[in-house]
């Protein structure tokens, strides 16, 4: 499947990163990495991404931060940003959807076919 | 109640605290009751010994289990209950004793009392009023006896006319003092006790009088002990604590959570009936201790559970990358079992943490007008998608012609039931074998008793009947489940149970062993169909 979709990766485990961006571009999206908040913000401009990937448990800035950020910020509250994290309780959930997020993916719960699908589905919807 | 009893409990309760360590909330409740019984069992052993009525307690056998002082000094011995003495050592007369002790059981209440020989240390005689009376235990079974001796001399003299002589009121007055003194102790402990007691404790008189305020109460309430006692519930009225007085004056017996300075407390109020004068007895449990516990376990739990499932993700999604990429069918077979071994574990952690939310009854449903045809889509499409990494057998869910009503439900609660009933279908299926999903409406006729019925059946390895009955139970695996899957937790069925019979459903199956089972589920329907 050939698109021209970039998605800006947010997350701080390398091994994870690794095996998501290789399953990411298999698919057939462009993909951008963040390594920290930060990092993240500084990338968003830069890269503008057609979706965000956010993990919560982040060096520095957590992801609740990271996207306090992004929603208060005219150039990139549009941007569709999906947790992608192994927090997992109702409060979590909860307050990420409150804060403006699309989607909240367990990680552990999934597969990465899934993950890829869940993707797919908010570029499609949005 | 005797302080052996006491100990008892006490034991049974430490034994029981030992083992409930995982729930805070109910290990400190445990904790909280265990400390009352030593309370007791300290005030009791100390009331008994220090009580002037001789008392033995004896078993079945009429071994002399344990003695007060009284009885010690009556004797003459110094240790009475020791070397395995029994009563008939102590009662020459042993027949008159063994047909009194037998006619017990024919007598209500089980209590005989009777003038015997009393056979002293010395090896004198003396005539004992004796009081025989039954032991039970909580079950009523007969354990033994209690038995009590007093001096004859004293206490069937015939009461003593009204003193005339100065030496009689003198004694009189000695014997008074002694009363008041006794009194006097005896309020000592029990004002100990009561403001020992972790929960606060206030005592309103029938004419609305504060008869007790105690220590912990007051401090809860930030009130002082000597400017409430005495006065009028309607003092309270200064310190702000208007809701306190109008729970304390209403009729409502019911526990009420309310916010009194500046704390959050369940306020308890019954009615006591002591002598003919009656009493509302105000408990005050403070809350905000368990709050804070309550706090750091959700912490404690959620932290738990992502840092297990961080490595878990890594692993598993690296396995599912190579049964994408590996050629060779062997190692292919050897990442697919290792995914499907991640997936476990997963299984495992989310189920105990759902567990130990819904146990303990902290985890509060949420009900909603459901769509449960959504519900079962949504997990069917993500089996399917494993489908094409692990050999599973095929999973058809028979999408209903007509719309099917919502039910009265938890979304996500009905999503663990769903997704346990279909997980144990897809894993104790061989791969070449079916699950089908059915769904239906059974009309009673009367709107509010209409429900939606949901099967889940599979060609599986089934449910022995051996195992049928257990089958629900917490930690319970059948053993050809055992035997198929060796991981396992045994409480995905139990939850399932706990969460449909909380939507007032009900669940059952059908199953033949290596046919295969049908799970049913029926839940109401929601009577708001928006």
């Amino acid at each position: 499947m050939e698109n021209t979709y970039t998605i800006l990766l947010v997350e701080d485990d390398n091994f994870l990163i690794e095996i998501l961006v290789k399953k990411f571009k298999e698919s057939g999206y462009k993909v951008v990495h963040a390594g920290n908040g930060n990092d993240a913000l500084r990338k968003v401009h830069d890269e503008e991404p057609d979706l965000i990937m956010l993990d919560i448990i982040l060096p520095g800035m957590n992801g609740f931060e990271v996207i306090q950020k992004l929603k208060n910020d005219e150039t990139t509250k549009n941007i569709p940003v999906a947790f992608l994290s192994n927090l997992g309780q109702k409060e979590d959930i909860e307050k990420g959807k409150k804060l403006g997020a699309v989607d909240f993916i367990v990680k552990a719960n999934h597969s990465l076919d899934e993950i890829v699908k869940r993707a797919e589905k908010i570029l499609t919807d949005k | 109640m005797p302080p052996q009893i006491l100990r008892y409990n006490k034991n049974r309760i430490s034994v029981i605290l030992y083992f409930v360590k995982t729930n805070n909330e109910q290990s400190q409740k445990l904790a909280r009751l265990e400390q009352d019984l030593r309370d007791l069992e300290n005030y009791m052993e100390e009331f008994t010994h220090f009580l002037p009525l001789a008392v033995a307690i004896v078993n079945l056998e009429g071994v002399i289990i344990d003695t007060n002082d009284a009885f010690a000094s009556f004797t003459g011995y110094e240790n009475p209950s020791a070397g395995g003495a029994v009563l008939h050592d102590f009662f020459p007369e042993v027949d008159t004793l063994k047909d009194l002790l037998a006619s017990l059981d024919g007598i209500p209440g089980g209590i005989r009392r009777s003038n015997l020989t009393l056979k002293t240390k010395g090896g004198t005689e003396k005539l004992a009023r004796t009081t025989l009376a039954k032991r039970q235990d909580t079950s009523g079974r007969h354990t033994g006896y209690f038995v009590s001796i007093g001096d004859i001399g004293e206490s069937d003299a015939p009461p003593a006319p009204r003193a005339k002589s100065s030496k009689k009121q003198f004694d009189n007055i000695n014997n008074q003092d002694d009363k008041s003194e006794d009194l006097a102790t005896e309020h000592r402990r029990h004002t100990t006790i009561i403001d020992g007691i972790r929960d606060g404790i206030i005592v309103i008189t029938s004419k609305g009088i504060i008869d007790l305020l105690s220590k912990t109460a007051a401090e809860m309430l930030s009130l002082e002990q000597e400017a409430v006692i005495g006065k009028p519930v309607r003092e309270l009225e200064r310190a702000g604590l208007e809701p306190l007085i109008a729970k304390i004056e209403g009729e409502n017996e019911e526990t009420e959570r309310m916010e009194l300075a500046d704390d959050t407390f369940e306020i308890s109020v019954r009615n006591a009936d002591a002598d003919g004068e009656k009493y509302r007895i105000v408990t005050i449990h403070d809350i905000s201790r368990d709050q804070f516990l309550e706090d750091m376990k959700l912490t404690f739990v959620s932290v738990a559970a992502h840092q297990i499932r961080t490595p878990l993700s890594s692993i598993r999604w690296s396995l599912e990358l190579l049964v994408n990429q590996l050629e060779d069918e062997e190692q292919r077979e050897v990442a697919r079992r290792g995914y499907r071994s991640t997936q476990n574990i997963l299984e495992i952690v989310n189920g105990i943490l759902n567990l130990d939310k819904i146990q303990s009854g902290q985890d509060s449903y949420d009900f909603q007008s459901i769509d449960i045809i959504e519900i079962i889509n949504s997990y069917v499409q993500e089996v399917q998608d494993h489908n094409q990494i692990l050999d599973q057998p095929d999973i058809y869910f028979e999408q209903p012609v007509d719309p099917l009503p919502k039910v009265r439900g938890d979304q996500d609660k009905l999503r663990i039931v769903f997704r346990n009933l279909i997980d144990n279908a897809v894993k104790y299926t061989e791969s070449e074998g079916q699950i089908k999903i059915n769904t239906s409406v059974h009309v009673t006729g009367d709107y509010s008793g209409d429900s939606v019925q949901i099967s889940i059946s599979d060609t599986g390895i089934g449910i022995p009947p051996t195992a049928q009955e257990k089958i629900f139970s917490k930690f319970y695996r059948a053993d050809n489940a055992r035997l198929t899957e060796t991981d396992g937790s045994g409480i995905g069925l139990y939850i399932t149970k706990q969460i449909v019979g909380a939507h007032d459903g009900t669940i059952w199956f059908e199953s033949t062993e290596n046919k295969g089972t049908t799970f049913y589920i029926e839940l109401p329907i929601a009577q708001n169909q928006d």
